[in-house]
């Protein structure tokens, strides 16, 4: 029952057509994403990770750009999954309003979908203690460090309570020691909230740190290469030192070499 | 503690540069021999203001009377209209057009053309004002309306905001930097417009003042009337900048 999947895509192709252009961004992928599980896509640059990244959340694409296929969220349309609040946004840059404080960022959408005022209290205090964020409810986003500011919009994403997070290469921009603290930060987000989370990145290590499943895109044709299942206990900090981590992470970069031709 | 500090020092600064203009000034005409039409010495300037304070503060008042409401309706209208027309492309590029049609408009001509119309009475001068306001902060108005970024629509369309969450949410307070700059830039330009106008007729106020002054020989009553304008534009403009950080105060750091 592909109810039962939080994704389910079946024979997805696209394809940018107009302006003279005629280009395949994605040729039949298939895949499903189980509900609450950790899954991460990984390619190499004009895989049409984004494209596929904005096809599943329901957000408008390139005027010229036809989709074909099946994309189910919840069983349902990206679109009405999306007005369902079903589907929470995590973008690589943080989009914070500036003029707004960590509370008011993380009570947008709850202020946009109509909210009564004391339950945007409630679920945003239920949100800064989840995220650890107490004592910095005042600042603004200028007064915060990048991944600070991630955080934020990661709270931001869950404040309507989304069953599936959607995450766009959120920590690219973050250094190597920042990087692996939000990655420790979002594994204990998804085993509290057991949310399912679908994880963009360029980052083959931060993957296997994350993910029980990572699906390897390809170009020429844009295609998935490979899934490769992670087979590791949580948290990984325990085995990140392991045989079988290094093998994995030496397994996926071979697929990405293979898949970057 | 720390911000009261620098804002003194920031006050002490403007202050004490002025002070040592005003010195030089005066001990340069004490030194050197310069005719009275070119430029008279501020000590005099400034006793003029005060021997004749009531008819100047009363001059001005009367322009004042223009430059406020003037720049006040034409702020005004500048916003609302972008606000009105930001989502319909051919009617804000239709109004952009007629708009800058008039603001190409000498002054001077635009002062002559109202004149015949509507005459030279107080009415005429907040018109002049509020037309030649208008243009700037609509341009910047629409122009901040209709630039977003990529990231806050994404997020927008996913929680379905409507076209009313989105002005007030996110396009009005994010404008509100380069809304609040270009309104105060216009404190100057409403002062100027006023003043002008007045060059070109009208029935009071301190442009008049000095034009009559000048054709008696009156010079130091002109001097005067200058440095009357010149501290209401100055107390004016920092009125605003006072308003603009108390409306924008994540703009400060």
């Amino acid at each position: 029952m592909e109810n039962s999947k939080a994704i389910h895509i079946d024979s997805l192709s696209a394809l940018f057509d107009g302006n003279g252009k005629h280009l395949k961004v994605l040729e039949n992928i298939n895949f499903t994403v189980s509900s609450g599980s950790f899954v991460s896509i990984i390619g190499p640059s004009g895989c049409g990770k984004s494209t596929l990244f904005r096809l599943i959340s329901g957000l408008p694409t390139k005027d010229t750009c036809k989709a074909e296929g099946k994309i189910r969220v919840n069983g349902k349309k990206p679109e009405t999954a999306s007005k369902d609040r079903e589907i929470g946004l995590v973008l690589q840059k943080p989009t914070l309003l500036e003029w707004r404080t960590v509370s008011g960022n993380m009570q947008l959408p709850l202020e946009i979908m109509g909210y009564s005022k004391g339950s945007i209290e409630k679920k945003v205090s239920d949100l800064l203690k989840l995220l650890d964020l107490q004592g910095y409810e005042k600042y603004r986003p200028s007064e915060l460090s990048g991944g600070m500011q991630q955080k934020v919009s990661i709270g931001r994403a869950l404040a309507y309570n989304p069953d599936l997070l959607l995450m766009d290469e959120p920590f690219a921009a973050l250094d190597e020691i920042n990087r692996r603290k939000m990655n420790n930060e979002i594994i204990n987000i998804w085993k509290k909230t057991k949310k399912t989370i679908l994880f963009v990145t360029h980052s083959i290590e931060e993957a296997v740190y994350l993910s029980q499943k990572v699906i390897i895109l390809r170009n020429k044709p844009s295609t998935i290469h490979k899934i490769v299942n992670i087979d590791l206990e949580y948290p990984r900090s325990k085995v990140q030192n392991s045989s079988k981590y290094f093998k994995y992470i030496k397994e996926i970069r071979e697929y990405l070499n293979e898949a970057s031709i | 503690m720390k911000r009261v500090f620098k804002t003194y020092k920031y006050v002490l600064l403007s202050v004490s540069s002025l002070i040592l203009f005003i010195i030089l000034w005066e001990i340069f005409l004490n030194i050197f021999h310069v005719s009275r039409i070119v430029l008279i010495k501020p000590s005099e300037i400034l006793a003029t203001c005060i021997r004749d304070f009531d008819i100047l503060s009363k001059e001005m008042l009367y322009t004042v009377s223009e430059i406020i409401p003037g720049w006040f309706i034409g702020s005004l209208m500048g916003i609302l209209c972008a606000v009105i027309m930001y989502r319909n492309e051919k009617l804000s590029k239709g109004f952009v057009t007629t708009s800058v049609l008039i603001n190409a408009i000498p002054l001077i001509a635009l002062t002559a053309i109202i004149g015949g119309i509507m005459g030279t009475n107080r009415d005429q001068k907040i018109l002049l004002v509020s037309l030649i306001v208008f243009f700037p902060v609509f341009i910047t108005t629409l122009s901040q309306l209709t630039s977003i970024d990529q990231g806050h629509k994404d997020l927008l369309l996913s929680y379905s905001a409507k076209p009313k969450d989105i002005l007030f949410k996110v396009l009005l307070p994010k404008s509100l930097p380069a809304l609040t700059n270009i309104v105060k830039v216009s404190c100057i330009t409403a002062i100027f417009t006023a003043v002008t106008s007045e060059f070109f007729g009208g029935y009071g106020g301190i442009g008049i003042f000095i034009l009559s002054k000048k054709g008696l020989y009156n010079l130091e009553l002109v001097w005067a009337g200058i440095f009357f304008i010149a501290v209401f534009g100055t107390i004016f403009y920092f009125t605003v900048e006072f308003l603009q950080k108390k409306l924008v105060p994540w703009q400060e750091s």
